[in-house]
């Protein structure tokens, strides 16, 4: 991101403020394979955070959208975990799918089997009959 | 003599020989119970309905014990009784802390959840918690036919479903083998029931034990809109609620109406309801070049009206099915009698009834719940337990009060009651038509005998002759009795037969004609128009020379014979009046929509009308009504049954003919697939097959 | 008891001998007309008897058209009575141990232990000559003589585990064992002498109204109080 867009935009990663806010009271810990970056509040520093946490910050790659923090980071950020993915040896379960952001309003968007916008054979609902066909 | 009552304080003056708990319901007091069922036997083996009886030391199972059994206090004052002391309490939390020990806590997963008596009843009156840390008691499930799932583990051996095979369906299958807690409900050696009446075990089942087989996880009963309707199975009319989820017909369940079907519906009525989603005619179909091609409503109309138009009025006829509705049927004769033309006729089976004979001549006249007070039974040609098998329960019923003589002429078929076989065919009822058969005397003794006789008899060649004895008996049979008794009674298979009749859905004079005459025309091609109302059970190979059109739900054989197509709805899915065998006008609701493009049947012909310039002067269901009603005033008594003209019989009895030696056959050969929505359903498919198969072994077995 | 059902290997067919279905046919006569069906425990039980002590499920089937019952009607009884047997015992002794509370205090465990033994280790399961099965079974009304054990007709009384062996062992033989008491004493009668009302006093009159020493009351009252009755009559 050009330092243009970040003083006269603020969805695209940093704004100016967050990066002067971070770089004043936030120390680096560490960033997800979408190159986010993640931030926590260095002890003493500026207001504190709710319940008198360390404050935790993200900043994005690109286009700031909140869906694109994967769950291990998301469990960090919303003070679930008190230790960050890169300080354990965090292992995806074998059942878990790869992380994808929010695709709604995209060409990429999720759509049943079935459905007009997709290809595929909607499953059997209730309301459905089998029609008498000649021959 | 009445006895007097207090019941949670309220003083109330009971009749005598009732139980205590219908004292107490009388009184306003809720019992639970389980075993407990108002048309069973009691078997007092749940406990749930236990009371406080003031000098009684323990709790008393209301159900078994009766007012009169209550010893009189000392000083005469009337008994106190409580249902609502700290002892009724404890003593209701600790029975059913009893039936759950090995009830399984499956509730999310068993179909009974939402309306399970033990569901409902345990948060009525159970404790909050349980205490019970053992291990619950596991019980294979049994086999008992594609109709009944059984949960063998939820049972909770009331024994309801054993009682009622027994009592009211008349088929000893059921039982209660082992005892204590390794009592199960099975058949004998796991064989599947088979019975007309089978599933309203899975309705009496108070928890999840039994459950219908068909509609197995398919809904809950929260979600589904419920229609109160009537059954078009067959001629009783039976009550019954239609359940719908969406647009999809779920289930149909049985209503009480004490009147005609108690609380009990066949297994047809019930598990048709898959049929109601197969087969359904959901466009419209014009035939060219020999091969049905899907059509525009316009099209198939405007066809239709051509062929309509360009025909005289004696080469067009119309023939209505067993299903058709009173509205459709009116409006299709009005619409043929403007087009100049008497030839409509709804007597499928080419019954010899003439509505002009008078209502009583084609009515089962002494209704359905007149069977309780006659005291003998003659039953000519038909098979009830098929025929209308809810009728039949009733027939079984007064049976089991004892001082029943029932005769049968006819095919000689297990009726579920003991019968006196009179023979098998016309002679038989020649001889008790003049009085010289034994069973005469067995009918002249009864204070109120009752005849009936079954619509394959009166669809012979000679029925009219049939008719004619089964008259002469009735009145040879009630003379010098009670006036107002009617004996003579014909029960029907179709259930739009009698409304048809009422509306005089049948060919003006000469008497000749009818359906035989209309197919023998469309033979030789002397028929350029017929028009069937969901007709199906003619000929249709005799129709090649015609032009067919087929109004209905289904595709059938009319449907694959028919030259335009209209779909039609079922009676699911349209306000229709149907009258019942006893000449009880009844109305369905409409519970679902029709399919695709299917219209209500009446708007079809009413659409139809203006296309051949003769349009029909009503634009709503209630204008129709209302010209219905005027043309016949006995549709208008809604759930009602007016006794009809008693003159008619007599008149009847007076025809001359002679009945034929042939036997007589039943109307129904294969209870299952007596209807076109019947024989879309896979579940009366499966269980035509099993009764087939059934005979075959019974057959082998007898070789044997 | 355990949960009761049929033998999953049943024979084929069942008729009843000549005598015994005479004898039937007599029993059922006993009976009103229409109520032929009362009689379905005692044909169910003479068809245990014909078949060596266990009933099938053809006999079953036989008694229930003998008697117009339907089938299902005859399983419900012959499960719900522990007096029928589903199962085939033995040939030679079918063992029935009481194993309710008197004879479960006396010892009834240790004879068990020797059906376990000597017999099968599961109830109802025949030993491996077929000779000989056993069962616990609840009270049967020798409780003054437990523990005991029922074999056929005949109940065997005072047991121990030896005994037990002894008798079992004799049935092995084919020999016939003394029924009743083990230890030599008549039917429930005290064991040795009679140890009660063996007071020759009782007997000679010198005890007559030695009660009334125990109600002093009474003796105030003088001879009239034995007349009064001690309680006011109510209202």
């Amino acid at each position: 991101m050009g330092i243009f867009s970040e003083i006269f935009s603020w969805w695209g990663g940093n704004t100016w403020g967050t990066r002067l806010t971070i770089a004043r009271q936030g120390r680096f810990v560490g960033s997800d394979s979408f190159g986010n970056r993640y931030y926590e509040q260095l002890k003493g520093v500026g207001p504190e955070g709710p319940l008198g946490r360390l404050r935790r910050w993200v900043t994005y790659t690109k286009l700031a959208d909140p869906s694109k923090v994967p769950p291990e980071w998301h469990g960090w950020l919303h003070y679930t975990v008190d230790t960050p993915p890169t300080e354990e040896r965090y292992v995806a379960k074998p059942w878990q799918k790869p992380h994808v952001p929010n695709m709604t309003g995209t060409p990429q968007a999720y759509r049943p089997a079935g459905s007009i916008l997709a290809a595929g054979q909607r499953p059997k609902a209730t309301g459905d009959y089998k029609p008498w066909r000649p021959d | 003599m009445p006895k007097q009552l207090i019941i949670d304080g309220k003083e109330i003056t009971v009749e005598d020989g009732i139980t205590l708990l219908q004292a107490c319901e009388q009184a306003g007091a809720e019992i639970p119970r389980f075993c407990y069922h108002e048309r069973l036997s009691i078997a007092g083996n749940c406990r749930m309905c236990l009371v406080e009886v003031q000098g009684s030391p323990k709790p008393v199972a209301s159900c078994a014990m009766g007012v009169n059994d209550l010893p009189p206090n000392r000083d005469n004052t009337p008994k106190v009784i409580s249902t609502k002391s700290a002892t009724v309490k404890k003593a209701r939390e600790g029975v059913m802390e009893f039936l759950l020990i090995n009830h399984p806590l499956d509730c999310p997963i068993c179909d009974q959840g939402g309306e399970c008596d033990l569901q409902d009843q345990a948060m009525a009156f159970g404790a909050g918690g349980s205490r019970f840390e053992e291990n619950k008691r596991a019980v294979e499930d049994k086999y008992l036919g594609p109709l009944i799932k059984t949960s063998m583990n939820r049972c909770i051996h009331c024994t309801r479903c054993v009682r009622f095979m027994t009592e009211i369906a008349g088929v000893e299958e059921l039982g209660a083998i082992g005892r204590g807690e390794d009592m199960e409900i099975t058949t004998y050696l796991e064989r599947g029931i088979l019975s007309e009446m089978s599933a309203n075990v899975n309705d009496l089942c108070p928890v999840g034990a039994l459950t219908h087989r068909p509609w197995a996880h398919n809904a809950r009963p929260w979600e589904l809109r419920k229609t109160e309707s009537v059954d078009v199975m067959d001629a009783v009319g039976s009550a019954i609620r239609i359940d719908v989820r969406g647009r999809e017909v779920m289930r149909i369940l049985p209503r009480n109406n004490d009147a005609v079907n108690e609380e009990w519906i066949s297994d047809k009525t019930r598990h048709v309801a898959d049929g109601l989603r197969t087969q359904r005619l959901d466009q419209p179909y014009v035939r060219k070049d020999g091969r049905l091609v899907s059509a525009s409503w316009q099209e198939a109309l405007a066809l239709v009206a051509a062929k309509l138009k360009a025909a005289s009025g004696d080469r067009i006829a119309a023939i209505a099915g067993p299903l058709a509705g009173a509205e459709e049927m009116f409006a299709l004769k009005d619409l043929f009698h403007r087009l100049g033309s008497t030839n409509v006729d709804c007597r499928e089976d080419g019954a010899k009834l003439d509505p002009a004979a008078g209502r009583a001549s084609y009515i089962f006249n002494s209704t359905i719940e007149g069977i309780e007070h006659a005291d003998a039974i003659l039953l000519i040609g038909t098979n009830p337990r098929l025929e209308a098998a809810v009728l039949n329960t009733r027939i079984r019923k007064r049976w089991r009060q004892g001082g029943l003589a029932i005769g049968l002429i006819g095919e000689q078929v297990d009726l579920t009651y003991p019968y006196d076989y009179l023979g098998s065919g016309g002679q038989t009822l020649r001889d008790l038509a003049d009085g010289k058969h034994a069973f005469a005397a067995k009918l002249q003794a009864a204070k109120a005998p009752l005849i009936i006789v079954g619509s394959a008899a009166i669809a012979r060649t000679d029925g009219q002759a049939v008719l004619a004895a089964a008259a002469r008996i009735a009145v040879a049979a009630t003379q010098g009795k009670d006036p107002a008794w009617n004996a003579f009674n014909v029960l029907h298979a179709a259930a739009s037969r009698v409304a048809a009749l009422d509306l005089g859905f049948v060919p003006a004079k000469p008497a000749s004609t009818g359906v035989d005459s209309f197919v023998a025309a469309a033979e030789t091609g002397a028929l350029d128009v017929l028009f069937l109302l969901g007709a199906d059970d003619i000929d249709m190979s005799r129709l090649s020379k015609t032009f067919v059109v087929y109004q209905g739900s289904h595709g059938d054989a009319g449907a694959h014979r028919a030259d335009v197509i209209f779909p039609a709805a079922a009676y699911a899915e349209k306000s229709a009046t149907y009258v019942n065998t006893e000449g009880r006008a009844q109305m369905t609701a409409k519970a679902a929509f029709p399919p695709g493009d299917a219209r209500e049947d009446w708007t079809i012909i009413r659409a139809l009308s203006p296309l051949v310039g003769h349009t029909l002067p009503y634009d709503s269901i209630n204008v129709l009504r209302a010209g219905m009603y005027k043309a016949a005033p006995a549709l208008a008594a809604i759930d009602r049954v007016a006794p009809a003209e008693i003159k008619a019989v007599a008149a009847l009895a007076s025809v001359k003919g002679t009945v034929k030696d042939e036997p007589f056959r039943a109307a129904v050969k294969d209870f299952y697939l007596t209807n076109p929505i019947a024989r879309a359903s896979a579940v009366m498919a499966e269980m035509s097959a099993l009764k087939k198969a059934a005979g075959k072994a019974a057959g082998l077995a007898a070789a044997e | 008891m355990g949960v009761r059902r049929l033998h999953p290997d049943q024979p084929h067919g069942f008729s009843f001998t000549p005598e015994n279905l005479a004898w039937a046919k007599e029993t059922i006569a006993k009976y009103p007309a229409g109520k032929e069906a009362s009689a379905i425990i005692p044909l169910l039980w003479r068809a245990q008897e014909q078949l060596g002590g266990w009933l099938s499920e053809p006999a079953l089937r036989h008694v229930a058209d003998m008697l117009g019952v339907a089938y299902i009607r005859a399983y419900e009884v012959a499960t719900f009575y522990t007096m029928f047997q589903l199962s085939p015992v033995g040939t030679k002794a079918h063992v029935q141990v009481c194993g309710t509370t008197p004879c479960m205090l006396r010892g009834a465990e240790g004879l068990i232990e020797v059906c376990k033994r000597r017999i099968a280790e599961h109830p109802h399961e025949l030993s491996e000559d077929g000779q000989f099965s056993w069962e616990e079974v609840e009270c049967l009304g020798a409780c003054a003589n437990a523990p005991m054990v029922q074999i056929w007709k005949d109940t065997y009384e005072d047991l121990t585990p030896e005994a037990l062996e002894k008798i079992l062992g004799a049935f092995a033989r084919g020999a016939t064992p003394k029924v009743g008491s083990q230890i030599g004493r008549k039917n429930s009668s005290p064991e040795g002498a009679q140890t009660t009302l063996s007071d020759p006093t009782l007997y000679d009159g010198s005890k007559r109204g030695a009660w009334r020493a125990r109600f002093p009351e009474l003796q105030e009252g003088g001879a009239a109080a034995g007349t009064k009755p001690v309680e006011e009559p109510k209202g």
